[in-house]
């Protein structure tokens, strides 16, 4: 089998680096943009994938649900490219194996997939919810596999409930760099926190599928995605200077998802965030580091963004590097302006905050709060555009005047009409290119 | 390059040899008979490629320009570079409230020793919104030089090789911008030229780069170039004074530039005549934005009782003007003699205590 070519990243900064005399925070966005796999005669990079289907007793009420799982389990059986390694899980209070029987992958042909369809069809459900346990299968199934992009798909339509949360962020944390994980829960009792969490830490996606009909279309999306990655372990490694303090770094597009808790140390005056896998996709990063503030005239480089991709043996190659500048000048004109992207960012991560927020208060009975973040939502979404995000506020606000965010709480709120705008809550949508002056 | 002047040639008083390659040549020889180097013709040299250690922590390792330590922009030659040939000499400065110095100087003098001296002198101010200005400013400045010098020896008049030259200047920053992504913000610079020969000087400019007549003598000091900006436009028209036009907010936005995109229309020149002896300044705005009038900016060079220490000592005095007053931008000045020649007649320009102009380099 050929190695195949890394795909071409492209790094672009957009930040204002003026800042008046007796500041240090400089804030940039790091745009990557990646041309995905460079296909070959193996059709691209190596893979391995893992599903996890949820066979609590719940998924029999309805029973459309376990049928439904069943199906799209199928679907994304077919869609896995031939030769990569796979495996299906069934989860409860334990992990159990569906296909093969033991412990480890199996390549993907007619065969294989034949007989993990027809292991699939006989799934029933019966038990309870330990997904530390289902984790913990799937990364000793990929055990052997490091070389390979490892993606998994968790679906769930419960809480964890038979283990406690500290169980399931010990297993988070165990397979955190080991495997990404697009996490789906279907219908309206499981714990949009508890997915996020895994999600967040496995860089993958989460949603609700609130009807079981669209699950075998997500599904094969998935796997799909998967199968398009080009390369795994991608970092961004962030050097800044002596002295200097990295405040964030959030990945602010296509969703938000905050990385300052995952530096590694990689050099005295560098750290590695973690990425995951990347196919032909554009992602969009918040870089804020404080920097010792200069005089008017200085210029000091505040951060070095790189991309690297680590190999098997643990060697870091560079695949695109952008600069993060501080200039201080008197010219107030220059200092005071914004840059777009900047500013288009920290109201999306605000937006996504304020309806989490705002969803947590009217949980717990706090209805002035409530209102007042849903509005200041519904204001941001407004004014940036986010229109799905917007389309999902109205079913759980009545929104008098989105320009000052003026909104009456709904009084009845269908369940998965809530849910789904907290899932979707860290979606952004990006802002036009083009002010790098900014 | 060296300045042959500055080294004693080996063996017998009338043996010379060539800058180029070291091959003796004979004193009536116009090019290197080995290499083709041109005789007549001393230049400047460019700014110095040593690395310096970093200001702020001392580091000596440097990536992307920048201290591997402590982030600060590495510390550049081009900081302030000083050069001197005797009857030509320049001083250019960052100042102190910009990061780095995107002027760029160039200068040549042409058969020194014969009937027909020439002296040429290009200043470029990069364009601060355009990024790399100062590779604009260089570029621009080394090839008009080249041009007007290759012109000048093979006889062409100044007025016509001066806008030729600063047509291939502006064709040389055009394809550079090739290497750019966005060519609206790729490198771009404002240019000032003058060919100072026996009874004329001729002036090329696009922007806001100068050149003055500074008199000797009491004669009648003048600026020689008017500004491509609004400004520019009013006082050329009479409309306004100099420290009235420069008062509105965008009085400084250029309206002509050498890069990408650049109005079509060809470079102004401009050739004036001297009734005596005097001095030929051509600087950037980080100059003559503190200083603008010409009768000042002759006394300030010493062309007045203060003393005459010679032009590279002007040069540094002028700078210290503009740095005095704030260094609000980065300060070019060169000055030239005028005749072109380091003969008593220059001497006698300046004032009866002053010295010759010196041979000696004062290069860093």
């Amino acid at each position: 089998m050929s190695t195949p070519t890394l795909p071409q990243f492209t790094v672009s900064v957009y930040q204002n680096e003026f800042l008046p005399e007796g500041a240090g925070e400089v804030n940039a966005i790091v745009t990557v943009t990646s041309s995905g796999a460079v296909a070959g005669p193996t059709g691209g990079a190596r893979a391995a994938q893992v599903i996890m289907v949820d066979c609590s007793g719940s998924m029999d009420y309805p029973s459309a649900k376990m049928s439904a799982a069943r199906q799209a389990t199928k679907a994304a059986i077919d869609a896995i490219r031939e030769g990569v390694p796979f495996a299906v899980v069934a989860g409860t209070h334990v992990a159990r194996m569906v296909f093969p029987t033991t412990e480890y992958l199996v390549p993907a042909d007619v065969s294989t997939r034949a007989a993990a369809k027809a292991a699939v069809d006989r799934l029933t459900a019966g038990g309870g919810t330990a997904i530390s346990q289902w984790l913990s299968l799937a990364d000793r199934l990929f055990t052997g596999h490091e070389d390979a992009i490892r993606h998994a798909i968790l679906l769930t339509d419960g809480k964890d409930e038979h283990e406690s949360p500290d169980d399931l962020a010990l297993a988070i944390a165990r397979c955190e760099g080991r495997f990404t994980c697009d996490c789906r829960g279907i219908g309206t009792d499981w714990v949009v926190a508890e997915l996020r969490r895994i999600a967040g830490g496995l860089l993958g996606s989460v949603d609700i599928v609130a009807d079981p009909i669209n699950l075998a279309d997500d599904f094969r999306a998935m796997v799909e995605g998967a199968m398009g990655k080009a390369v795994a372990d991608v970092r961004l490694r962030l050097w800044s200077p002596q002295g200097s303090t990295i405040k964030f770094v959030k990945q602010v597009a296509p969703t938000v998802l905050d990385l300052s808790g995952r530096r590694l140390q990689t050099g005295p005056l560098a750290g590695d965030y973690p990425t995951g896998a990347w196919g032909a996709e554009s992602r969009d990063y918040h870089v804020c580091v404080a920097v010792r503030p200069g005089s008017v005239g200085d210029e000091m480089l505040a951060a070095r963004a790189s991309l690297v991709s680590i190999d098997g043996s643990g060697q870091a190659q560079v695949l695109g590097q952008g600069l993060v500048r501080a200039v201080w000048t008197d010219d107030a004109a220059l200092s005071t302006k914004m840059n777009r992207q900047v500013a288009h960012y920290t109201g999306q991560a605000e937006l996504a905050d304020v309806i989490q927020a705002g969803l947590e208060a009217r949980k717990v009975g706090d209805y002035d709060t409530a209102t007042a973040k849903l509005g200041r939502a519904v204001q941001l979404a407004a004014a940036s555009g986010n229109d799905d995000t917007t389309r999902l506020l109205s079913k759980v606000v009545d929104v008098e005047d989105p320009a000052t965010g003026t909104v009456r709480l709904k009084a009845r709120v269908n369940d998965a009409d809530e849910m789904a705008l907290d899932t979707r809550s860290s979606k952004t949508v990006r802002v036009g290119k083009g002010n790098s002056q900014g | 390059m060296t300045d042959p002047r500055t080294q004693a040639p080996p063996g017998p008083p009338d043996a010379r040899t060539c800058s180029g390659c070291g091959a003796h040549v004979l004193p009536g020889d116009g090019y290197c008979e080995e290499c083709g180097t041109d005789l007549l013709v001393r230049r400047n040299a460019p700014p110095g490629s040593a690395t310096l250690p970093c200001p702020d922590c001392g580091g000596t390792a440097f990536t992307d320009g920048y201290c591997d330590n402590c982030g600060r922009l590495a510390p550049s030659p081009r900081d302030r570079w000083e050069r001197d040939l005797g009857v030509v000499a320049g001083v250019s400065d960052r100042g102190l409230r910009h990061s780095r110095n995107e002027d760029s100087m160039a200068f040549a003098v042409i058969g020194e020793d014969t009937e027909y001296p020439a002296i040429v002198i290009v200043v470029c101010d990069g364009v601060s919104s355009s990024i790399d200005p100062q590779r604009a400013s260089q570029l621009a400045a080394n090839t008009t030089l080249d041009h007007l010098v290759r012109a000048l020896r093979q006889g062409e008049p100044a007025p016509a090789s001066t806008s030729a030259a600063i047509q291939s200047a502006q064709q040389a920053v055009t394809t550079l911008a090739e290497e750019y992504r966005d060519r609206s913000d790729a490198p771009s610079c404002t240019i000032a030229t003058a060919v100072v020969e026996r009874g004329r000087v001729t002036v090329g400019w696009v922007g806001d780069s100068r050149v003055y007549w500074l008199a000797a003598d009491g004669g009648v000091s003048r600026r020689l170039t008017d500004d491509d900006t609004w400004a520019g436009q009013l006082i050329a028209g009479g409309a306004v004074n100099e420290a009235e036009a420069y008062k509105a907010p965008h009085a400084h936005a250029i309206l002509r530039w050498i890069g990408p995109d650049a109005p079509p229309e060809p470079p102004h020149v401009r050739d004036f005549a001297p009734e005596g002896p005097g001095l030929v300044l051509a600087c950037s705005d980080g100059l003559w934005n503190y200083v603008w009038d010409a009768a000042d900016l002759a006394g300030l060079a010493g062309l007045t009782a203060n003393g005459w220490s010679g032009l590279a000592a002007a040069c540094v005095s002028l700078t210290a003007v503009a740095l005095q007053g704030g260094g609000q931008d980065n300060i070019t000045t060169v000055l030239a003699y005028y005749p072109p020649t380091a003969s008593p007649e220059t001497t006698e320009i300046v004032s009866s205590n002053g010295t010759a102009p010196s041979d000696e380099g004062i290069e860093p």
